[in-house]
């Protein structure tokens, strides 16, 4: 192969390459062919028609050179009025030409060229001989305007198969090659072949949708055996976890369980030898409080590692000691991080819960919305009793109980729908590696659910989140609401 | 104070037993804060040779108040040699792992009460002096 015969050939691939040919559609090639015979057929009665009209005008031509012989002949009409007639010409002649004439009555007619001749005998003697050419016949409007609307027709008619031919034809046809691709790659996504008609395509869509069922129910049936095995994968991953945790757990409660105790208990007899209403008692007090928390944090570890929920009892109590306690436990981190602490409504309220659990929970809660937050921001804690509407029920709840909710709201980072998702689940954290468990809210979540409670969440992306401790209220809180009006928090939105 | 009859401070009415020498000396300052005389040992078999030396001297103590797990043998292992020995010995046993087997083996062998770790020093008072009463 030559360079010149390379370099043609590398033209050619260009040039297809950039222009492809684009081949007709089915529809496409019906119309054309359609058009192709109309347009013979078009043809064929036009010519015809044509020749009609000629022998139409012949005849009409005729008819005018008789008149006109005839009228001149008979002295009816002089020739001098008709000299500017075009195409008409009156002559006076002795002679007839030799061939054989038609005759017409007295009048002989013959045809020449493009005219009708005719002779008339003159009153004295010779000839009128009247032309008159083709032209001066006048053509059939009819012929033009049949042809026209021939061609108005084949086009209407053309633009209508063309654009129905798309509608029943391509369209569907096209919709069915889309389907058959979107089955082959396993994404037809709920679409449907046109199957609503009684055809040969329709026929056909209804055995694709047979075909498509079958393979929904086999994808779905992969789908949940792969669902399942994540899950189990999954499960065995925080098994695994939690076995670990469990053994680290159970050594540290070993080993912290007994200086725990000591500092506990010399905190309880530095106390019992201490004034009551003293500082040192009040300081020995608070030693052995935090002590004990410390010991219920492992505890609840331990228990939740084992999966054994401690199961806390549960009072009628108030909530306020609770947040006062929290708030001094965290009262230095907030400080630090420079975030406002502020609690609504809430120094009344009762509900059923075991206080210690709670606090830890709620401690749980507002370090989380305490970290979540940047310096200058700010953390709410508000306390409502809701009847529960349709529109929110959390889990364990129904539509018309009561429930005293404590929310901890923060203007944080917030969190997408799939953190939320997330965030419950042992093991997960928000937080930057080394700055949390992941057991947090796992926990959280199981001491409140020992209350029959439970815990929700809200949360938008750069506006920040909302924690919904869902707890039930004390029964006698209505008794107390009708005994003492301070009691309950003032009347707001849905509050009951 | 609660005195053995002839006030001998090695063989005191108490007798607590933990491997941690802060938690002993705490149980027995808070013992002692309501009258019963204490005396603290670091292992099993410190309580049990304690207690029968104090027993053939005819000054056995009233009540035991021991940890389970300790270097060598356990409270429990302690308890079971002690009560065969002392049917009417009152033992309390404390434990960071008072699992439902080791209550069951507690009560099989006579042992009175199963605290749990970390017990509060007010608990350990109103349990001793309810057993003492």
């Amino acid at each position: 192969m030559n360079d010149d015969t390379a370099s043609s050939e590398r033209r050619s691939d260009v040039y297809h390459a950039v222009r492809p040919r684009k081949p007709l559609s089915l529809v496409s090639r019906a119309t054309v062919a359609a058009a192709l015979v109309s347009l013979l057929m078009l043809t064929v009665q036009g010519g015809l028609y044509l020749q009609l009209q000629r022998a139409q005008r012949w005849h009409h031509a005729t008819e005018t050179a008789v008149a006109v012989a005839r009228a001149v002949a008979g002295g009816g009409l002089m020739p001098d009025e008709l000299a500017l007639t075009e195409g008409i010409r009156v002559t006076m002649t002795d002679e007839l030409p030799g061939e054989e004439l038609r005759s017409s009555d007295d009048v002989l007619v013959d045809q020449d060229g493009d005219a009708a001749i005719a002779w008339a005998p003159a009153v004295g003697e010779g000839w009128v001989r009247a032309t008159v050419r083709l032209s001066a016949a006048p053509r059939s409007p009819l012929l033009m305007a049949h042809v026209l609307l021939s061609l108005c027709i084949l086009l209407i008619v053309l633009l209508l198969s063309r654009r129905f031919g798309r509608r029943y034809l391509s369209a569907r046809i096209e919709h069915l090659a889309r389907y058959t691709d979107a089955l082959a790659a396993g994404t037809n996504g709920g679409r449907r072949p046109l199957d609503d008609i009684d055809d040969e395509l329709g026929r056909f869509g209804a055995r694709l949708n047979r075909l498509a069922e079958r393979l929904d129910m086999a994808q779905k049936q992969v789908e949940l055996e792969r669902r399942s095995r994540d899950q189990a994968q999954q499960d065995l991953r925080v098994a695994d976890r939690l076995a670990s945790v469990g053994k680290v757990a159970s050594t540290i409660a070993h080993d912290l369980g007994t200086p725990l105790n000591v500092i506990s208990g010399q905190a309880e007899l530095l106390e019992m030898r201490a004034d009551p209403d003293s500082p040192a008692a009040k300081a020995a007090r608070r030693i052995h409080e935090q002590a004990l928390r410390m010991r219920d944090i492992i505890q609840n570890v331990l228990h939740f590692v084992r999966q054994r929920p401690r199961g806390y009892g549960t009072t009628a109590s108030p909530i306020g000691p609770v947040l006062d306690n929290v708030i001094e436990l965290l009262a230095v981190e907030a400080s630090d991080a420079g975030v406002r602490l502020r609690i609504d409504e809430c120094a009344t309220a009762h509900g059923l819960f075991e206080p210690s659990g709670l606090l830890q929970a709620l401690t749980n809660l507002v370090q989380n919305a305490v970290q979540a937050s940047a310096a200058g921001g700010e953390v709410r804690i508000d306390c409502q009793v809701l009847v529960l509407g349709d529109d929110e029920i959390p889990s364990g709840f129904s539509p018309g109980e009561r429930s005293l909710v404590i929310s901890i709201s923060d203007d944080g980072a917030g969190m997408s729908p799939e953190q939320q998702a997330e965030i419950f689940k042992p093991f997960y954290t928000t937080k930057a590696e080394g700055y949390g468990t992941g057991l947090g809210l796992a926990i959280t979540t199981e001491i409140i659910s020992s209350f029959d409670g439970a815990l929700t969440v809200a949360s938008t992306p750069d506006e920040g989140s909302t924690f919904r401790v869902w707890l039930r209220p004390d029964p006698q809180d209505d008794v107390h609401a009708a005994t003492n009006d301070t009691r309950r928090p003032p009347e707001k939105g849905r509050r009951a | 104070m609660v005195h053995t009859p002839d006030h001998d401070p090695s063989c005191p009415i108490a007798v607590v037993a933990d491997d941690s020498q802060a938690l002993v000396d705490t149980m027995t300052a808070a013992l002692e804060a309501v009258g019963v005389e204490a005396l603290g040992v670091s292992s099993a078999d410190a309580l049990e040779s304690r207690v029968l030396e104090c027993a053939r001297r005819g000054m056995a103590p009233a009540i035991v108040i021991t940890d389970i797990y300790m270097n060598g043998r356990t409270g429990l292992d302690a308890s079971a040699r002690l009560l065969r020995e002392l049917p009417d010995l009152l033992i309390i046993v404390v434990s960071a792992f008072a699992s439902e087997q080791v209550r069951a083996r507690a009560e099989r062998i006579g042992v009175r009460r199963v605290l749990s770790k970390p017990v509060g020093m007010r608990e350990l008072q109103r349990a001793g002096l309810a057993e003492l009463a």
